[in-house]
């Protein structure tokens, strides 16, 4: 969902998605920068991603992602789902309040 | 090599240079932010994860993983086997053995007992016989033949015909030939037309027919070479010229082995009618079901024909006791065929499939020795973190590395015992069609 939700800003390339979750989360998320690519080969596989070799910042060649319409509708569903979910967990979290 | 294996390398190289592509990224972040190269590429490393571990795990995203753990498990049960190869001998040839035995039993059952007979409708090809007093005979008597005709109304067209032999001169070498006698109505009967020519025409039957011949496919192909201006050509039977006026297509044979068919010498008036001091030519037959007919008014309708048949006697035959039980039957021509045999194939092929089940428990047993022998090996990988299904996989995996070639070497061993069998013609399947 974070990839999908990046993406949507515009295409990048593997290493400045990790960067770009490690910032915006303040380090908080600490994921293994490695785990990103079997998700982007299922996104691939999936539609939700395209894929093309390109030029980093640094001038080497990259993969670079964008993302689909199929992942856009993916991604909503994804967030509608999520929100419903926190609700739900905010609302047990706070019996009192409702 | 095909489109698939290619496009797997050209993903797993992709997959290693874009993995190559973000070590390099991070390696030049860190020495932009003052990290030594060598502490840079540690950091890129241990942050990044088990590099090879993620390239597989991102081509297998692409549904190759089965077929490659299926390759190992291939190669692994091959080399098991080949350390311990009397287990893998007996338990292949015990399979082959038994598997054969079935396979070759089957066969011998479906060409005689399933596979219909190749004839159009053949399920509604009757054969018709007679009992006097207790004794069932294997044809009926001649007046009988045309009194169905006339009488019947559960058969489209009935035919009759006897066995006899001819013998063949005017050639190099003369021959006894086996032949049929029959009206014209048999081939509509087995609903088969000639392959070339015509069949006899209503009007050739009865003692002076014309001197017309069909011959069968057989008789065209290995007496005549197959000769193609075969139809109108004459050959000496019994010393007296026969024109050839058709030849029946491959596949049919009925009466087996007849090479000749030609006209019945019976007519109605030398039959018909009866009387006690004319003597009776015996014939067999065999009648077409009529479309739709069921079973139970089959029966009935062969009662009716049977009361109406006695009445047709002079007194004096009926007085004398020689119809007492007297009854005309039909049964279908391919229960007549296989009658004897059926009981027989039905015991054998029960035997043949307890065999099996036999093998079966012992190639089991050899296994689960095998196993209890691997217990440790099993337990080591379970402790490894291997997935119990993977376990499984391989384990069946090893199991089709057995059957497979016990399969293969039954089938062959089937093959050859149906060769065998076809070449040889043990005298109780001599009366039934090749076995295929």
């Amino acid at each position: 969902m974070m990839i999908l939700q990046i993406l949507r800003g515009g295409p990048m390339h593997g290493y400045a998605l990790v960067q770009v979750i490690k910032r915006t989360s303040d380090e908080l998320l600490q994921i293994e920068e490695g785990s990103l690519y079997p998700a982007l080969q299922r996104m691939l596989k999936a539609g939700w991603v395209a894929a093309e070799w390109g030029t980093s910042a640094r001038n080497r060649r990259v993969r670079i992602y964008k993302i689909m319409p199929a992942g856009r509708k993916q991604l909503e569903r994804e967030i509608t789902s999520f929100e419903r979910m926190l609700d739900g967990i905010a609302r047990v979290m706070r019996p009192a309040e409702s | 090599m095909n489109w698939n294996l290619i496009r797997r390398w050209r993903l797993a190289d992709e997959a290693a240079k874009e993995v190559a592509a973000h070590i390099e990224e991070k390696v030049a972040d860190l020495m932009d932010a003052g990290v030594p190269e060598q502490e840079a590429r540690h950091q890129a490393a241990r942050e990044f994860g088990n590099a090879v571990l993620i390239a597989e795990t991102s081509r297998e995203v692409w549904g190759w993983a089965w077929l490659e753990r299926l390759g190992q498990d291939v190669r692994y049960a091959v080399r098991g086997l080949r350390r311990d190869p009397m287990l893998a001998l007996t338990a292949a040839l015990t399979l082959a053995i038994c598997i054969g035995a079935n396979t070759t039993v089957f066969s011998i059952v479906n060409s005689i007992l399933l596979r219909p007979l190749p004839y159009p409708g053949s399920e509604r090809i009757y054969w018709v016989n007679e009992r006097i007093g207790k004794q069932q005979m294997e044809v009926g008597a001649g007046p009988d033949y045309y009194s169905l005709r006339e009488q019947n109304r559960a058969f489209e067209e009935i035919a009759a015909f006897d066995s006899t032999t001819l013998n063949w001169t005017g050639v190099e070498k003369p021959e006894q030939l086996d032949a049929a006698q029959v009206t014209p109505s048999f081939f509509r009967v087995m609903g088969t037309p000639p392959m070339m020519g015509r069949f006899l025409a209503p009007d050739e039957q009865g003692e002076r027919a014309p001197a017309v011949v069909v011959v069968s496919y057989a008789f065209w192909r290995s007496r005549m070479g197959g000769d193609p201006h075969a139809v109108g050509k004459t050959i000496t039977l019994d010393r007296l010229p026969n024109t050839i006026i058709g030849i029946m297509p491959q596949g049919f044979d009925y009466p087996r082995e007849t090479q000749i068919f030609r006209p019945l010498p019976m007519d109605e008036a030398t039959q018909r009618p009866r009387s006690a001091t004319r003597p009776m030519r015996l014939v067999s037959m065999l009648a077409k079901l009529k479309i739709g007919v069921r079973e139970l008014e089959l029966t009935t309708e062969m009662a009716r024909l049977t009361h109406n048949i006695r009445r047709e006697y002079p007194k004096e035959i009926e007085t004398s006791g020689f119809l007492n039980g007297m009854a005309i039957l039909a049964q279908p021509l391919q229960k007549r065929l296989t009658g004897d045999l059926r009981p027989a194939l039905l015991v054998l092929s029960g035997a043949v499939g307890l065999v099996l089940l036999i093998a079966c428990v012992n190639v089991a047993n050899l296994l689960l020795a095998r196993a209890s022998a691997r217990q440790r090996e099993l337990a080591v990988r379970l402790a490894l973190g291997s997935h119990r299904r993977r376990i499984i996989q391989q384990m069946l995996t090893e199991s089709m590395m057995l059957a497979l070639p016990g399969g293969l070497i039954g089938a062959g061993v089937a093959y050859l015992a149906v060769r065998g069998l076809n070449a040889w013609q043990p005298l109780v399947l001599q009366d039934y069609p090749a076995i295929g």
